[in-house]
C-alpha cells in the first residue's frame, strides 16, 4: 500500500482542526450563555465577585480561557465534529474534508473502506488520546514518523492505515 | 543521519519516556503547594478559575494544579482531596514514561503497539470520567 506521509497527515488534521475548531467556538459560546443564564437564576454569579472586585454573571460572556476549557472543550469539539467529519464520511466515502484536500483515504488491512462501527472506534480511541494530558495527542500524532506502516495510534487501535491516492 | 536517528523507533520511544520522566521530576523540584497556595521557584502564584469567580462554583479542573504538585511531593491524600484526577493522572504519566522507556526492549511490533494505543486512549476516556466524576459530586 502507498502510505500517507506524515506531513499529508498532519495537512489534514489542520483542516479537519479547523471544523473542530468552528463547533468548538458554537460550544464555548452556548457554555458560556447556559452557564450564564443558570448563575443568574441561582444566584451565584451575583454572589461571585472576582479578584478584581467586579461582579460574575454575564459580565466576562466571551472572556474566559480557563484551564478546564483547555482541557475539556477541544476533546468534545473534536468528537462532536468527528461524528460527520470522521465518522459518516470515513465509512462512506474512505475520506474526510481534510483528508478529502490531500487526496487521502482510510482503509482497512485489506484496502477496504472500514465500517461504521470500526470509524466509531477510531474517532473514540482519538478522543480518548486527546483526554491524556500532555502526551496523548503528540504521541498519536508523531508516532507515524517511527513507524514503518505509518499509523497514528488510533490507527493502531483499530487497524487502520491512511493511503495516499492521488 | 539526524534523520535516521531520530526515526529510530527505540530511540524515539525512549526519549519521549525520558523527556516526560524528566518533566515530572523538574515539577517535583521547582513546584510547592499546599491545599490553598501554589510556589514556582520559591514565588507564590496568584492564580484564580475565571469560572469559579464568575459562578460561584468550581469548573471541573478546579484543583488540579494544587493536586498534581502535592501528589508529586508524596501527599497523596491531600492531593485526591483537592481533586483525585491528579493522583490519577500523575500515576498515568508515570506508567506511560516507564512503558515508553521499555519499549525498545519489548520490541515495537504490531500486537505491543496496539495494545498501547488501546491502552492510553482507555486511559484517557477514565482520566476524563474522573475529572467530571469529581465535579459532578462536588456540584451535588
Amino acid at each position: 500500500m502507498n502510505y500517507a506521509l506524515w506531513a499529508d497527515r498532519v495537512l489534514a488534521a489542520l483542516a479537519d482542526g479547523g471544523i473542530a475548531v468552528l463547533v468548538m467556538f458554537v460550544l464555548y459560546v452556548l457554555l458560556f450563555v447556559v452557564g450564564g443564564i443558570g448563575s443568574m437564576i441561582i444566584g451565584a454569579g451575583e454572589a461571585a465577585v472576582n479578584t478584581r472586585g467586579e461582579p460574575g454573571g454575564l459580565s466576562g460572556l466571551f472572556g474566559c480561557s480557563t484551564c478546564c476549557l483547555f482541557f475539556i472543550l477541544p476533546p468534545v469539539s473534536y468528537f462532536v465534529a468527528g461524528l460527520l467529519n470522521k465518522v459518516y464520511l470515513v465509512s462512506k466515502r474512505g475520506y474526510s474534508v481534510g483528508q478529502g484536500l490531500m487526496k487521502l483515504k482510510v482503509v482497512d488491512a485489506h484496502g477496504n473502506l472500514i465500517p461504521t462501527g470500526t470509524a466509531v472506534l477510531r474517532l473514540l480511541c482519538t478522543v480518548g488520546l486527546q483526554f491524556v494530558p500532555v502526551v496523548g495527542g503528540f504521541l498519536d500524532l508523531l508516532w507515524p514518523l517511527w513507524d514503518k506502516e505509518r499509523q497514528t495510534l488510533h490507527d493502531k487501535a483499530v487497524g487502520t492505515y491512511v493511503i495516499k491516492t492521488g | 543521519m539526524f534523520k535516521r536517528l531520530f526515526l529510530s523507533s527505540r530511540l524515539s520511544s525512549r526519549l519521549a519516556g525520558i523527556f516526560l520522566l524528566l518533566g515530572l521530576v523538574v515539577l517535583r523540584v521547582a513546584a510547592w503547594a499546599d491545599a490553598s497556595q501554589v510556589w514556582l521557584f520559591g514565588k507564590q502564584l496568584h492564580w484564580g478559575c475565571w469560572f469559579k469567580e464568575h459562578y460561584g462554583f468550581p469548573c471541573p479542573t478546579c484543583g488540579m494544579t494544587r493536586s498534581v504538585i502535592l501528589t508529586m511531593h508524596g501527599d497523596v491524600h491531600n492531593a485526591f482531596l483537592l481533586n483525585p484526577a491528579g493522583p490519577f493522572l500523575i500515576a498515568g504519566l508515570i506508567v506511560v514514561g516507564i512503558i515508553s522507556l521499555r519499549l525498545p526492549f519489548v520490541g515495537l511490533k504490531e500486537i505491543k503497539s496496539r495494545q498501547l494505543a488501546l491502552g492510553l486512549s482507555l486511559y484517557g476516556w477514565l482520566f476524563a470520567c474522573v475529572m467530571l466524576g469529581q465535579w459532578a459530586f462536588r456540584l451535588r
